[in-house]
């Protein structure tokens, strides 16, 4: 595992808070890169002190562009808000000079790594132009957006859902979205603030289940001095070595203000440095063991640069381990999706990002999306319903088997990922049988493989493993619902357009008037969403589904469904296509 | 922004938080208050809250290796 640890030093109180971390990370001996804010460089003792530690450690300084608010500052843009993000083009350019121009007058050069929470496509932009030196940024949080608005009593105003968790070369055009190729790249590594939980970022709050031990604390997810959970998400993150050619990448990048009375801690100030110190100590015992590798920033740029080619896909395969549950959750990366495998709902999608569509995201109030960086969905199964609770269910994929007038639905048959392989053909996620009873006794069992293939396809392929009648025939629907946004709430679908293919050709313009369109002999049944350019088609990866259908919604329920429909018998298979790509 | 001696107490409202909201908990002598919601309590009950929402981590104790991790 490579690990940066970062620290920011901090106005007033909170800078010696800044001191005790820095000096918990040179006992341990670990690797810190320094990121200075605006405000912090306007401080003569604090630029000494933090030069003193590039000399005598060896710490790197970086530039952070996320606490901007300084009397300087106020005196040229006359606004206190610290998210560089959130300003226009004009200003974005405007703060880059004034920070890089303060940080050649303190240190002597440009930075070669710099940290924001978020950068958009011209935050990104802007500051690379202005900054060659740059080889590596703090850019996004992973899943950080809806859940935590609303944490925050709906005033945290950071959307930047649908990215990378980990490392990857950020596009030009949308930071969250990783490059094709040299020319599609913005030109740095991206990593994201702090190593989230990627089972737990998906159902709460990502800003409690972090490489933070403050942020668990504010979760209650230790009880006083007796944190594991601390330790079980480093450990998470090094169990992925195995699927991303040996490597995982961990950051830790905590405030000062976290090691001292803060608001939504209940712990005495003293549990939450020796929590933090003992993150440290065990990060530090790892490296002793030989299993971790601390870095600074650029020196894990220059790592990445030279071990990870452009393109290459990610995996994650998560497991829920504070609840108990030990739920799998599998998340794959490319350069045309990001996409989530809820295996506890039968292996069906429960997120998916359509990069393909290369959706373009600044934001800024000179931009239609204001403040939300968010990647655009096409399902969310959180936000979105999923599978049905109070009414219809909503954006997900399943496959539903049945029997006679009865029909089982997978996502009410648990299973877990019981390997991942990679090969010349791509990677594949394999599920445990998801088990089936129907009422007159029947069981059976599906047996599910996700291929990632690349070129924005996914095969999804159902074995009917068992029937414990080896006559019956069962029908099966592959199903896909889906819709476009970024939060909870519905956007407008008119104008998207439903078709199918196959003996009887039809499509519709969608105006929530609950029509279907269906044809026997289906090769291929699709969604054509203008709003974010992207088609999303669903077609049988050998020849043609006895049906297919492609379904409007009405405003009570505010999606469109495709579906594939075949019939199988014991040792049957069925193996379905999901494609996405851009939209002309 | 209004930062008065009342705001500045360190629990947050136990009702709040299990929806996974952070509401700080105002305070009038031993009694906190909650601005967003009507609950209402003492430091020891609102303790004793944060106590009973840490049970459902039913593994909130239990260090998981990256051994045990791929054996779950
Ligand atoms: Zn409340």
């Amino acid at each position: 595992m490579y690990l940066n640890l970062l620290h920011r030093p901090k106005m007033g109180d909170y800078y010696e808070f800044f001191k005790l971390q820095q000096d918990m990370a040179h006992e341990i001996g670990l690797k810190v890169t320094i990121l200075v804010s605006l405000p912090a460089m306007e401080k003569d003792f604090m630029v000494e002190d933090i030069k003193r530690y590039h000399e005598e450690y060896g710490d790197e300084i970086g530039l952070f562009l996320s606490e901007l608010n300084c009397e300087t500052f106020r005196r040229e843009f006359h606004c206190e808000m610290n998210s560089i993000w959130l300003y226009s083009r004009d200003k974005k350019e405007r703060m880059v000079a004034m920070a890089l121009e303060r940080f050649r007058e303190c240190f002597g050069g440009d930075p070669v790594s710099a940290a924001a929470y978020y950068m958009d496509a011209s935050t990104m932009e802007v500051l690379t132009e202005a900054c060659p030196s740059l080889q590596i940024a703090v850019c996004a949080c992973f899943e950080e957006g809806v859940k935590n608005f609303h944490g925050c009593n709906n005033s945290w105003y950071l959307f930047n859902e649908g990215g990378p968790w980990s490392a990857w070369y950020p596009a030009k055009g949308n930071t969250l979205r990783p490059a094709r190729d040299e020319d599609d790249a913005v030109g740095i590594v991206g990593v994201c603030h702090l190593s989230r939980d990627p089972a737990l970022s998906y159902e709460s709050r990502n800003d409690f289940w972090a490489s933070h031990p403050a942020n668990v604390q504010r979760g209650l997810g230790n009880e006083g001095e007796v944190h594991p959970y601390d330790f079980n998400l480093v450990d998470l993150y090094r169990a992925q070595e195995p699927l991303n050619g040996g490597y995982s990448y961990y950051n830790v990048f905590v405030g000062p203000n976290w090691l001292t009375h803060n608001m939504n801690i209940e712990d005495p100030v003293e549990v939450s440095q020796k929590l933090y110190r003992e993150l440290l100590e065990y990060l530090g015992q790892l490296r002793d063991e030989g299993e971790l590798e601390d870095m600074t920033m650029s020196e894990f740029a220059a790592w990445y640069r030279a071990n990870r080619p452009l393109g290459e896909p990610e995996l994650f395969h998560a497991r829920e381990m504070l609840y108990g549950s030990g739920k799998h959750y599998v998340w794959y990366l490319d350069t045309d999706m990001r996409v989530l495998i809820d295996t506890q709902q039968g292996g069906s999608i429960g997120d998916l990002r359509p990069y393909v569509a290369e959706c373009e995201r600044s934001t800024g109030p000179d931009s239609p999306s204001l403040y939300d960086g968010s990647y655009p969905y096409l399902i969310q199964s959180q936000y979105r319903s999923g599978a049905a609770n109070h009414s219809f269910d909503g954006t997900r994929t399943t496959l539903a088997v049945t029997h006679g007038e009865e029909t089982v639905d997978l996502c009410a048959c648990p299973t877990k990922c019981s390997g991942i392989e990679k090969d010349e053909d791509g990677v594949h996620v394999s599920l445990t049988p998801a088990k089936l009873r129907f009422s007159d006794g029947l069981t059976a069992a599906v047996q599910t493989t996700y291929h990632f293939p690349g070129g924005g396809r996914i095969l999804i392929e159902r074995n009917l493993a068992e029937v414990s009648d080896p006559e019956a025939e069962l029908q099966v629907c592959e199903y896909f619902k889906g819709c476009y946004g970024t939060i909870e709430y519905p956007e407008d679908l008119h104008g998207v357009t439903l078709a199918v293919d196959g003996d009887r050709p039809e499509a519709l313009s969608y105006a929530y008037e609950s029509r279907t369109v269906a044809t026997t002999n289906a090769t291929a049944v699709r969604a054509v969403i203008p709003q974010i350019d992207c088609t999303v088609e669903l077609c049988p990866a050998d020849g043609a589904a006895p049906r297919g259908t492609a379904v409007e919604g009405f405003l009570f329920s505010p999606y469109f469904t495709l579906t594939l429909e075949t019939t199988l018998r014991a040792g049957g298979s069925f193996t379905s296509c999901l494609c996405l790509s851009k939209a002309e | 922004m209004l930062m008065s001696e009342q705001s500045r107490v360190s629990l947050r409202c136990p009702v709040c938080l299990s929806r996974d909201i952070d509401v700080v908990l105002y305070h009038d002598g031993e009694r906190y208050y909650c601005i967003k919601c009507s609950y209402t309590g003492q430091e020891d009950e609102t303790r004793r809250m944060y106590a009973a929402i840490r049970k459902k981590f039913r593994w909130i104790r239990r260090r998981l290796t990256v051994e045990d991790i791929e054996a779950l």
